[in-house]
């Protein structure tokens, strides 16, 4: 069967990323992959105010004697990191024009083959009840081509998601780098609790891939619409005032996700699914902090 | 209202299904979301502002386009106008007239009109003065009575049983007022002529219920009551004919009777002239339904349906004459059943034209040059105003005439008596089937006179009597069939468009959501 995710112009632009990306780390100082979450030790990064709940020990006492108000101190960590990638492979994702599953297994793949010589560990996952390690956490040096032919073999919408499950990665001793590919349309105190379940020590991405149809939907009608996951059944006559309404609705829900990101010290990064590969990529570095 | 083909009413159902269906599903799109709750939110938000969506003006005019041509499929008749009628077609023929069978009618009437709270129409036919000439001819029975029904009108029919019951529709709520001895009758006369003899052939019919094993038939001289010949009749059943000899020469008018051995003495009588060898007149080949219907074409009575006789027999009465002298002659009525009355054909001496005489009432009909008659050409003439049409003509005289006001045929015989007591009739006669005999001679006709009595025996009365059903068969031809068509042609491309709509919204269903 030929392959739809990994073929082979997909294959020769993580090719050119890799390099690419090998070259600007490289140049950048470092093999090991920083992140910006605030822990002790490593290279100053930057000051921010203090938010209730921050550890009292990272507060810039110095600062605050000029200053006269809080701040604490972020470090940009070296990265003894264990690297996972957890992907949202259910029913939803397999939505959209520009399938909103491609872009995030070829995302996941890539940032899989790109990341994983500066981690220490990868684990990626399909996150479903049954999350499947496609490489064993301590598993080093996971082949691309590996990678590619386990997602490429993955029947799509198989799984539901639950980010509930996702929990489970959150608290660590170690330094992890979490990139969690989804398009996070579940309940968002899930989102919430499972970002208030993550360790100081855990950096989160969140990676939300949402298909153009649905951040700006356009059609009128009567329409049928139907839970891609629970096959529940609404049916609206949709006009202008609805469309305006949904739009508002998922502008106000995208705010909701990047402000629990923001509250929990993860970063939010929007993906529209007819992003080219590369460009998503470059824009989850850049807005997930990663790299400079 | 009514309906001539109601069975495509039930189309109404599915109809009903596909226009529920549609109002349910209409044209709704199928859109796979990743989350209804947004949707759900949006609703909750918009609850105030979104309109009901009315149906669509697509849908209503489908829906109504359906409706329309399935009701023309069935064919509406409006008859708001008509109120409920019961027709009542009675037996005219002599065994319904008896005093016990007429009070068994007048009592079933009565039961009738209470049953059906309205008046009830009652019609004789054939018409009481005439001689039932189609009395036992259920075919024609069933002729008439498919012609009276509409769907407005219950048709009942009080006979008695000798009709052949099953010919008639069962549409028709029958009223049987049967003989409690069941019937016999005389059915058919045929003549054959021999060198000393005359052999007369008597179809003869009986009832199913018929017991009586002991009866004879009996030919006696019409004035004198002598009895020439008694033929005991055998036991059958159905149909049989029967050869009477009789021995030239032979009286001029003659009877012939039915009777029992022990019952009651049948009254089934036949009176008719003693056919000489001389006859100068035939009648072949009586016509068959094919040569029926273009002889009432050429009366102008087209449309009508007439049977040849019982089931293609051809037991009709036909006696006809011509005259070589001119004068007034004697002529037979053969039409009508006036008894006692007689008539005949007046040739003026010119020749020139002839005029039916009716014995007691003076002339019929007026007069009308001769020489404009030609039977040759096949068309018939007028004798008077309308009335009267010479249908044939031997050496220049009108020798059959049809009367278009009594739709009768009126024949010249010169050899008959004038006060021959009519005993035979018939409906119509064309002249196709009338074979001019050279006058005189010793021509003899290609075929036997034949002979027909409608006369019917009948037995003590009784009140037996069945009833079928009255249920509503709808006995009209498909007259709007460019209608039909077109209304099948509509539901066609109706059906060929729903396709194409449902082909198009599974095509929009699988492209890819959203």
């Amino acid at each position: 069967m030929p392959a739809t995710i990994f073929d082979a112009a997909t294959r020769r632009a993580i090719k050119a990323m890799r390099l690419h990306f090998g070259r600007s780390l490289a140049a950048d100082g470092g093999s090991t992959l920083r992140s910006q979450r605030v822990g002790h030790g490593g290279e100053f990064h930057e000051h921010r105010d203090y938010l209730q709940g921050d550890d009292p020990r990272h507060i810039d006492w110095n600062l605050y004697g000029r200053m006269g108000e809080l701040y604490v101190k972020r470090f940009r960590s070296e990265a003894d990191l264990e690297l996972r990638i957890l992907v949202d492979d259910s029913e939803s994702m397999a939505l959209g024009e520009s399938s909103k599953r491609v872009l995030a297994l070829r995302l996941a793949a890539t940032l899989a083959t790109l990341l994983q010589p500066m981690a220490r560990d990868l684990d990626f996952r399909i996150l479903t009840e049954d999350a499947l390690p496609l490489a064993e956490p301590n598993s080093k040096g996971l082949a691309s081509e590996a990678l590619f032919a386990a997602l490429e073999a993955l029947e799509p919408g198989q799984t539901a998601c639950d980010l509930n499950l996702a929990r489970s990665f959150m608290p660590t001793q170690r330094n992890r780098l979490v990139f969690l590919i989804s398009d996070f349309l579940d309940d968002s105190q899930d989102l919430s609790r499972l970002l208030a379940s993550r360790s100081a020590r855990t950096d989160l991405v969140l990676v939300a891939v949402m298909a153009a149809e649905e951040l700006e939907f356009d059609a009128v009608g009567l329409l049928d619409f139907i839970d891609a996951e629970t096959g529940e059944q609404l049916v609206l006559a949709v006009n202008q005032t609805l469309i305006d309404e949904y739009r508002r609705q998922m502008a106000k829900r995208l705010e909701l996700l990047e402000g629990l990101a923001a509250k929990h010290a993860a970063s939010f990064v929007l993906i529209p699914s007819h992003l080219s590969l590369v460009d998503a990529f470059e824009r989850v570095m850049r807005r997930g902090g990663l790299g400079r | 209202m009514s309906f001539a083909h109601a069975a495509f009413l039930l189309l109404i159902i599915p109809w009903a299904i596909c226009v529920y269906w549609r109002c349910r599903r209409r044209d709704r799109q199928r859109r796979v979301v990743g989350t209804l709750a947004i949707w759900r939110l949006v609703a909750q938000t918009t609850a105030g502002q979104i309109k009901r969506r009315k149906l669509p003006l697509e849908l209503i005019l489908e829906a109504a386009l359906g409706l329309i041509l399935i009701l023309l499929l069935a064919a509406p008749e409006w008859r708001e106008t008509e109120s409920p009628q019961v027709l009542v077609l009675v037996d005219s023929g002599s065994a319904m007239q008896t005093p016990e069978r007429a009070e068994q009618l007048a009592t079933w009437l009565e039961e009738l009109e209470a049953e059906h709270q309205i008046p009830i129409e009652v019609r004789y036919w054939p018409e009481r003065s005439d001689s039932s000439i189609c009395a036992t001819d259920a075919v024609l029975w069933a002729d008439q009575l498919k012609s009276l029904q509409t769907p407005n009108r219950r048709v009942y029919l009080a006979a008695d049983a000798i009709l052949d019951l099953d010919q008639i529709p069962e549409a028709v709520g029958i009223k049987v007022i049967e003989a409690e001895f069941a019937n016999l009758g005389i059915t058919s006369l045929e003549f054959e002529h021999g060198s000393d003899a005359l052999k007369v052939h008597v179809g003869l019919s009986r009832s199913s219920s018929w017991r009586e094993q002991e009866a004879s038939v009996l030919v006696a001289a019409a004035k004198s009551g002598a009895v020439l010949v008694r033929e005991s009749l055998p036991d059958f059943k159905g149909s049989r004919l029967l050869t009477l000899t009789l021995k030239t020469p032979l009286p001029e008018a003659l009877q012939l009777t039915l009777e029992g051995a022990t019952g009651p003495k049948f009254d089934d009588r036949v009176d008719f002239a003693s056919p000489g060898s001389d006859r100068r007149y035939a009648v072949v080949d009586f016509p068959g339904q094919a040569a029926w219907l273009a002889a009432l074409k050429a009366c102008g009575r087209d449309g009508e349906r007439f049977s040849s006789g019982a089931r293609g027999t051809t037991d009709w009465v036909v006696i006809a004459a011509a005259s070589d002298e001119a004068g007034p002659g004697p002529g037979i009525f053969l039409g009508g059943p006036i008894v006692g009355a007689g008539f005949r054909l007046q040739v003026d001496d010119d020749l020139k034209s002839a005029t039916l005489m009716a014995q007691a009432e003076g002339p019929l009909a007026g007069v009308v040059g001769l020489e404009e008659l030609d039977s040759k050409s096949g068309n018939y003439f007028l004798v008077t105003e309308g009335q009267l049409e010479v249908l044939a003509q031997r050496a220049g005289r009108a020798v059959i005439l049809f009367d278009r006001a009594e739709q009768r045929i009126y024949l010249a015989d010169a050899e008959s008596r004038a006060d021959w007591a009519e005993s035979v009739a018939f409906p119509l006669l064309v002249k196709e089937f009338v074979e001019i005999l050279t006058p005189g001679s010793n021509q003899q006709p290609a075929q036997s006179i034949r002979c027909s009595s409608v006369a019917e025996s009948q037995g003590g009365a009784a009140a037996a009597s069945a009833s079928r059903p009255a249920l509503a068969v709808d006995n009209r031809e498909i007259s709007r069939s460019f209608w039909l068509e077109l209304a099948a042609l509509g539901l066609l491309v109706q059906g060929i468009l729903l396709f194409q709509r449902r082909k198009e919204l599974r095509r929009r269903e699988s492209s890819p959501a959203y």
